[in-house]
């Protein structure tokens, strides 16, 4: 099998495992919001709120469509970036190697 | 084990940003000699890449209420080396905060050094220290898992020392837990389920690309 065809069944196939990451209700431990820091250590620490940015797409869920076909999405989106990063990558001068 | 912003001082941020950003500018310059190295290797190390953020897409419930997944540290450091893999890595992190807020901007360097760095290098280290000694299963395994338990203790260590150094009358202002709950919940978890997946999937998808033809690019 040449490499090229390997690469994309494989692909395939991860692409198609990505909706059973929605089976887990819970998200990573610590990785929790504000209100639950709120119930666990009965405040919400000053410097949480409000930090960092609001992505396109938070959590991998697109609003309206369902939630298997938001992360299909969400999972093409993310081989396209990361073909487009090394193929830029490639082909970017950088002086003095 | 993507650590949002907000949840570490954004002067720990700094610092491992400050680390991280020289590595990176090395690792760009390897990365970019293996893409010159021949037509496929762009092609194969994409692919890497879009595996690591896929399967990192893949949450795992645990009992306890919590989740993890893998991150396919080892399978990238032993096809493509570790300066490959901590680049397509790091590269994923930073698409999956922007893009979909998984993780923050301003910890990207953390998250980056603990996923991408510690974890492709201790991967790639046990692989070399075992490879010929034992069966490549259990290579395979060992690199996969020591480099999940390796990154989880970095991820553990710079949550647990928020709230000693930054707290303000009694309460933290970040990650409120200390090292004596996160060790135990974040390297415990990853020693105990964690890298195990991390150890069975290197060696699922190693033995699946091994053999093919301009896979093994390793010469660091």
């Amino acid at each position: 099998m040449s490499m090229r065809k390997k690469v994309i069944i494989f692909l395939l196939v991860m692409l198609a495992l990505t909706p059973f990451g929605l089976i887990s209700e819970y998200p990573a431990w610590g990785e929790w919001g504000v209100e639950e820091f709120q119930t666990m250590v009965g405040y919400i620490p000053k410097g949480m709120p409000n930090a960092g940015i609001e992505a396109p797409i938070p959590d991998y869920d697109i609003g309206g469509l369902s939630p298997i076909l938001s992360t299909l999405i969400s999972a093409t989106i993310g081989i396209v970036v990361s073909f487009g990063f090394f193929f830029a990558l490639k082909h970017i001068k950088i002086k003095n190697k | 084990m993507h650590i949002p912003d907000g949840f570490i001082s954004p002067s720990t941020s700094i610092i491992a940003l400050a680390i991280a950003i020289p590595l990176w500018w090395y690792g760009i310059k390897q990365t970019k000699k293996l893409l010159e190295s021949s037509e496929d290797s762009v092609t194969f190390l994409s692919s890497m890449a879009a595996f690591s953020f896929l399967i990192m897409m893949i949450n795992v419930p645990i009992p306890g209420g919590t989740s993890g997944h893998a991150v396919g540290m080892a399978v990238l450091a032993i096809l493509l080396g570790p300066w490959a893999a901590f680049i397509a890595i790091s590269a994923v992190l930073f698409f999956q905060a922007v893009l979909f807020g998984d993780g923050g901007i301003l910890t990207l360097g953390v998250n980056s050094l603990a996923m991408g760095f510690v974890g492709s290098f201790a991967s790639y280290y046990l692989y070399k220290l075992l490879d010929n000694k034992a069966s490549k299963s259990v290579t395979f395994f060992i690199s996969g898992y020591g480099g999940m338990v390796a990154a989880s203790i970095a991820i553990a260590l710079v949550l647990g020392i928020q709230p000693a150094l930054f707290a303000e009358n009694g309460k933290a202002l970040y990650f409120p837990f200390d090292l004596s709950v996160t060790i135990p919940a974040v390297v415990g978890s990853h020693m105990l389920i964690f890298g195990a997946i991390e150890g069975l999937v290197t060696v699922a998808v190693v033995k699946f690309f091994e053999k093919v033809k301009g896979a093994s690019y390793v010469n660091a």
